[in-house]
Formats: structure tokens, sequence, C-alpha cells
């Protein structure tokens, strides 16, 4: 790689880590609003579009692990969307799951750990996972 | 060059922004397709990245008033986007992309792209080898 992108990517992804937890509060508050339905027709959507957003621009910073947790999350999200479930207990439990453990990887990369082994196998399993997977939110035929 | 990126993440222009400027080129921000638009006709850009998913779906629609303004059809756009390649990139092509790029992005292959659709010989390329 570039030596000269390398050196403004590590800089920019300090930056963009410190904020992170912030935007991470922010994504729980709009699941709260989902959860409590005092919702706002576009809550689900903006949602959605953070998660998205997040799953890009993470990945872009370098950090992949970041784009490897809103996959599933994402995939939750639109499979929820499909069945007509824009709120309720299964999806806010489902979404502040995920948020968790962005939170927890978060706390990692500030601490400059660069191995989750174990978030790696643990999104592996997803699809057998009962109430966060995609399958758990859509409807039997 | 100078370069528009189009984008209403505003933590990814800053990246991309920063990349660029790094390597001495001039970097123009749009946020929405309208400013897009504005931006494109008034700088001359020499290349384009372009979300398509910005809100609203707008970014397809940038894509087509891009192509089809006199002052701005020549511009090569590099179309960006988080949703898969193979879903979009045949379709963006038909509407004028000369390239599609999923996100995440890889800046240097971001770089490369843009020194391909400009020809301009890419920064640093000679003392990597």
């Amino acid at each position: 790689m570039n030596a000269q992108i390398q050196e403004v990517l590590q800089r920019m992804r300090l930056v963009y880590l410190a904020n992170l937890t912030q935007r991470l509060d922010a994504m729980g508050t709009q699941v709260l609003e989902l959860k409590h339905g005092d919702v706002h027709a576009d809550s689900f959507e903006n949602l959605h579009r953070a998660v998205h957003t997040l799953k890009g621009t993470a990945g872009t910073y370098g950090l992949q692990i970041i784009t490897e947790i809103c996959e599933p999350f994402e995939d939750c999200l639109k499979a929820a969307h499909e069945s007509g479930m824009s709120g309720g207990d299964q999806l806010t439990n489902c979404c502040m799951h995920f948020i968790d453990l962005l939170r927890e990887v978060t706390s990692q990369l500030v601490a400059g750990e660069e191995s989750f082994t174990e978030v790696e196998a643990y999104l592996n399993d997803i699809p057998s996972s009962a109430t966060c997977s995609p399958s758990a939110f859509r409807r039997s035929p | 060059m100078k370069v528009l990126i189009a984008d209403d993440d505003k933590d990814l222009c800053q990246l991309l922004g920063a990349v660029l400027r790094s390597q001495g080129h001039e970097v123009f921000f749009a946020f929405d397709a309208a400013q897009a638009l504005i931006v494109a006709k008034n700088k001359s850009p020499d290349v384009i990245a372009l979300d398509i998913n910005m809100p609203g779906g707008t970014g397809t629609g940038a894509l087509q008033k891009i192509k089809m303004n006199m002052k701005t059809s020549m511009i090569p756009v590099l179309v960006i986007s988080a949703s898969s390649y193979e879903q979009n990139n045949a379709r963006m092509t038909q509407m004028g992309a000369a390239e599609y790029m999923q996100k995440p992005l890889d800046a240097d292959k971001f770089c490369a792209a843009l020194y391909r659709l400009t020809g301009q010989p890419a920064v640093g390329a000679a003392a990597q080898g």
C-alpha cells in the first residue's frame, strides 16, 4: 500500500474510532424508539440506513470487524422489514445485541486489539441463532 | 486532478478527501444529489465518485442528470455503493457510469480507479516499483 495513504488512514481511523461510541449510542436511541412504539414513519429506515452506512464506512477505515458485524445486523433488519415487522421486543432485542457487540469491539479496537477470533466465530454461528439471525425474522411459508 | 466526491456519509467523504489531498489532488464534496450536479457543473472535476444510495434513492437520478448535462456528460463517474457489485454493476454501466466499486472501499484501489479513469499517472507509483 502507498505509505502516504497508509499514514492518512491510520490517523483518520483514530479519529473515527473516537467518535464511534457516540454513533452507536445514537443507534441505540433509534432502537429504543422502535421498542416504545413511539416511532416516526422513517425511524426504521433511519436505523437501517445507519447500519448500512456503518458497514460501508468502517471497512473503508480498515475496521473490517465492524463491517462483519454490520452484515448480519443489516440482514436481520431487511428480513424484519420484509416480514412487515418494524418494532417489537424480538427485533429490538436483536438490534441491541448487535449494538452491544459493536460497542464491545469498538472498546477493544480503541485499546489496540487487532485479533477478533472469538467474535468472528460467533458471527459464523449466527445463521443457526434462533433469535438473532435473518431467518428468525422471516415469516413461515 | 480535481475530484468530486458525492456521498451523504461525511465520515467517508472526510477520509477519501484526506487520502486524495495527501496525493496532491483537489477535492470537492456534495452530500446530496442536487448538490452533486451543481458542484459538477461549477467546478468541472476531472472525475466524480458518486454514491448511488444517497437518501431517497437520489444517487441514480444524479448519475442520469450528470450524464444528460452538456457540461458534465463527459466527466467519468465512479459509482460507489455498499450494495453488491453483481446487483448493480451492469445497470450503472448502462446508465453511463465508467466503473462500479463496492464499499467498503480499499483506499489504494479507489485512488487507482480514479487515476485509470482520468488517464493520469498514480502519485507515488514509481516509488512503489
